[in-house]
């Protein structure tokens, strides 16, 4: 699912490559604090490994090979945040080193195999193996549904970046510019590939390699665990950085016209002459809290409407926090049943 | 403490992270300008050791001592001690790979006085020198993946002289080498130990011996020293050499014209 | 689907062939480092910039063949990449044959069904057949008239166009730089010391895994006789991905004890020089009157 150069647009491409930003940066900093000074050849090697990994021909039952990216097991193994580095390497390298392309769309690419896939299979495979024995089926198993349902969900994203491209980017006479197939048959299509051939050979490879490593190395399964003594991760930085965008919110404002992809059925349908049968059905039963983002009957000057945003961004982040939060929570108390078990 | 010892060992035992035994209860002096050889067969702890006397890892029992100093963890956070401590000991790895992760042969050789503190007028002038040494300034910007065995051994050798060290720890520095780059190896360790320089070589070549050692100590499979002393005591004790699985019945010597020694096994 | 996986649906392969595919891939990476390496040190004109210029420019030219949407402007565009090659030494013929016998086959193909109406709606070139009315399957609505339409047809040559002008530009640059001097020019262009250190590491190993594996695999196919099922090589193929996991991880245990051996402390230390020279700032100053150009002759040529 690597997405070469020129099916996405520069814009689509430079968000992307934005989003992943912090994202990288928070990847640096916890794997400097969970590993300390040895992540550098550890990571070295990880991406190595990552990128020989997505050479290998896995045989299918029809005759033919197919491609793993690994990414599943690497964050099984290693933790997401040292996945998602390893994985940024191996694609930086394959984009720069060997000529495969793919300079611009690093970034989505990234935010797909490096991030996605990593994240979703390692919550996954947390959540079905608490309190399991290192060397009982449940974690293979485990291992077969995180790295099927991570690698179908970057296929998922992969479909949605592609399929935003003729809905956004198209001459008046309606050409797509990019990738010309809608979200109507690039999602599906993506999501049908993965979940009949690419999800069962992720999953499967997962599977097989996490049953390999419990007969012959189990140490290597309870790496994650091994954790240096680590200076507390400063979460007051991140604290900080979130409340400045916060208060930068209102910029937006000032920008006219709405950021692209954010339009109301009412600006769509200046743009393209039409609204698209799915939009207008949504728009009206998702009646946001905030509507427009703003405080009702709070949003006259320019001020009023400040304030409404950074309201808006405030509480969007508490919300996302708490999740976050409760997420980190779930783990930590499964986490700690395990060593009680013990 | 013998002002003169650079190592001193006093009852070191370590276990891997897996609980197994690596060494057991070793005692051991070496004094500078010596070059002592460990002798074993494979997996009876003489790498570990090594490893030990470079405070790559830490023994669980006992006491290390380098150039005077008590070494532990602790001690080697203090960034001073630190520095002194990596500039005066070199470490050549028994696989070259490992100790290769730069991009190409110069950057390699620059790395140790980079890191070690050098400014950069320096480390070029290191370089240059290092490589000039090892006949190796034609594979400068070479990538490690790109040499053969030999040229990748020379790399690393060259690697480590760069630091200029005091003491050069080897791990089985002969192994799978051609006969011409073993000769040109054992040279340049001559070379070396000459300069009043200490030596420590783990390997269970016996050709070594003769030719290097000052003294050798020999490790059992049980991981411990059974015995130390010259390089004849040693190669005469045949009971001694079998009990280590270091030879079997039919090693005999052989003495050729030109005065040196060759001892073998024949099938 | 990946360039790669699609592929390799057209090759048909049994035992051995699995094995065999991944152990020729393999050495053709090893290969093509090779032959890059052969190619960046002629003195052609690319070679001849300062790799972060030469990087600097080729990400210029993206950007810009990614605002162009004219197909006679994309193909103008294209044969000023392959005069670029030319000039640079680089064998005019096999550049073509890597960029123009893969593009077409995997854009070219994925982008195919574009052309009919069914999956884009749009200005009828070439009436295929008539339905008595639209017929719905899922969420997708077939329309009544089965064409080749205007749109398809563009949308699938720009597509095409610009892919090849892209790709053919990444490549150039892999070519024409020094690989050992490219990371070292990102990271003096801005790539923080960290990831330049573990690129530069990730990329050496890559080598030693690379081999790693081509023995694994090698070894596996002299012992094979007889047939085995894919069941069975699928286990082989992970059980080796396990191998090279476990063997990753020790060497990187081994590598970092000879990092602490020489003196590292947890900072990484790049040292490089690079000197621009005037030639350098020409070229660059050019690219970009090159890529007003096209931009700007993209702009002239309006289309409905």
């Amino acid at each position: 699912m690597h997405i070469p150069d020129g099916y996405l647009s520069p814009q689509t491409c430079a968000v992307m490559g934005a989003v992943m930003l912090p994202v990288w940066w928070t990847s640096v900093k916890k794997v400097q604090n969970t590993i300390n000074k040895k992540y550098v050849p550890l990571m070295a090697l990880g991406a190595a490994f990552s990128f020989v990994i997505m050479m290998y021909n896995v045989p299918i039952p029809d005759g033919t090979t197919a491609h793993a990216v690994g990414g599943a097991l690497l964050a099984i193994i290693f933790g997401p945040w040292a996945a998602t580095l390893c994985i940024t390497i191996a694609l930086a390298i394959q984009a720069l080193l060997f000529g495969d392309g793919g300079i611009l769309s690093f970034g989505a690419n990234c935010f797909n195999m490096a991030f996605i896939l990593p994240f979703s299979s390692y919550f996954i495979y947390k959540l079905l193996t608490t309190n399991s024995e290192i060397s009982s089926s449940r974690r293979y198993i485990s291992g077969f549904i995180a790295g099927y349902i991570g690698i179908v969900l970057a296929a998922i994203c992969a479909g949605i970046e592609l399929g935003l491209q003729p809905l956004l980017f198209h001459t008046a006479a309606g050409v797509p510019l990019y990738c010309p197939y809608p979200l109507s048959l690039a999602v599906p299509a993506m999501a049908f590939a993965h979940l009949t051939v690419a999800g069962p050979v992720e999953g499967v490879i997962t599977a097989l390699a996490i049953k390999y490593l419990q007969v012959s190395n189990p140490e290597m399964l309870s790496i994650e665990k091994i954790k240096a003594p680590s200076k507390a991760f400063g979460y007051a930085k991140i604290w900080i950085g979130m409340a400045i965008v916060a208060a930068l919110t209102p910029l937006g404002l000032l920008a006219s016209g709405s950021a692209w992809g954010e339009w109301g059925a009412d600006e769509i349908k200046d743009k393209i002459g039409f609204v698209p049968a799915g939009l207008e059905q949504m728009s009206d039963k998702w009646h946001a809290l905030m509507q427009d983002y703003g405080i009702p009957g709070f949003d006259q000057s320019f001020f009023q409407s400040a304030i409404g945003y950074i309201t808006a961004a405030i509480v969007g982040i508490i919300l996302i926090s708490l999740i976050t939060y409760l997420f980190g929570k779930i783990l930590k108390n499964k986490d700690e049943g395990i060593h009680e078990a013990k | 403490m013998s002002g003169n010892n650079i190592f001193t060992l006093k009852e070191i035992s370590y276990r891997y992270p897996s609980s197994e035994e690596a060494l057991s209860k070793i005692n051991l002096e070496i004094k500078k300008g010596e070059l002592s050889i460990f002798l074993g067969a494979n997996g009876c702890g003489k790498s570990t050791l090594l490893k030990i006397l470079d405070a790559l890892i830490f023994p669980q029992e006992g006491e290390f001592y380098a150039f005077g100093n008590l070494i532990t963890e602790e001690a080697l956070s203090n960034e001073e001690f630190f520095y002194s401590f990596r500039k005066k000991i070199g470490f050549l790895f028994q696989e070259s790979d490992v100790q290769l992760f730069n991009p190409t042969v110069w950057d390699e050789v620059a790395y140790g006085p980079l890191q070690l503190g050098l400014d950069k007028t320096s480390v070029k002038d290191r370089v240059e020198k290092t490589l000039d040494l090892l006949s190796l300034k034609r594979l400068k910007d070479r990538p490690p993946f790109k040499l053969s065995g030999g040229e990748k051994k020379k790399e690393a050798i060259a690697s480590i002289l760069s630091i200029e060290p005091e003491v050069l720890l080897l791990d089985e520095p002969t192994n799978g080498l051609d006969p011409r780059t073993q000769r040109h190896l054992i040279n340049l360790i001559k070379d070396f130990h000459k300069q009043n320089k200490t030596v420590v070589i783990s390997t269970h070549n016996l050709d070594l011996i003769y030719e290097l050692a000052d003294k050798v100590y020999v490790f059992s499979e049980d991981h411990k020293i059974i015995a130390s002393g010259s390089p004849e005591e040693i190669l005469n004790d045949k009971d001694l050499l079998i009990k280590v699985n270091l030879i079997d019945e039919h090693f005999h010597k052989h003495v050729h014209t030109g005065d040196h020694l060759h001892f073998h096994s024949h099938e | 689907m990946c360039p790669k996986c699609f592929k390799s649906s057209f090759n048909k392969s049994t035992k051995p062939g699995f094995l065999e595919k991944t152990i020729n891939e393999l050495n053709n990476v090893m290969k093509e480092e090779f032959v890059a390496g052969k190619i960046a040190s002629r003195h052609g004109l690319l070679q001849n910039l300062d790799p972060r210029i030469n990087f600097l420019a080729t990400l210029l030219l993206i950007i810009s063949a990614n605002f162009i949407h004219q197909p006679l402007v994309l193909l103008f565009f294209n044969f000023w990449v392959i005069w670029l090659a030319k000039v640079s030494l680089v064998p005019v013929g096999s550049f073509l044959k890597k960029i123009w016998l893969v593009v077409p086959l995997f854009t070219g193909i994925m982008v195919i069904p574009a052309i009919f109406s069914p999956f884009l709606p749009g200005e009828p070139l070439l009436i295929l057949f008539q339905l008595p009315h639209p017929v719905q399957i899922l969420f997708w609505q077939i329309p009544p008239v089965i064409s080749i339409t205007k749109q398809g047809v563009l949308a699938a040559i720009v597509l095409v166009l610009r892919v090849g002008i892209c790709v053919s530009l990444s490549l150039l640059l892999t070519l024409t730089t020094k690989w050992s001097l490219l990371l070292k020019a990102l990271n003096k262009i801005g790539l923080p010391d960290i990831f330049t250190t573990i690129l530069e590491m990730a990329h050496r190993y890559i080598y030693l895994l690379l081999q790693t594996t081509v023995d694994m695999f090698t070894a596996k196919k002299s012992r094979s006789i007889g047939h085995t099922t894919t069941g069975e090589q699928r286990k082989f193929v992970s059980n080796s991905m396990s191998i090279l996991l476990g063997k990753s991880y020790f060497i990187s245990n081994e590598v970092y004890s000879a990092m602490l051996s020489r003196g590292y402390n947890g900072n990484t230390l790049v040292l490089t020089e690079f000197k621009l020279k005037s030639f350098d700032w020409l070229w660059l100053f050019f690219i970009i009157i090159v890529c007003l150009f096209f931009i700007g002759g993209d702009h002239l040529f309006v289309w409905k």
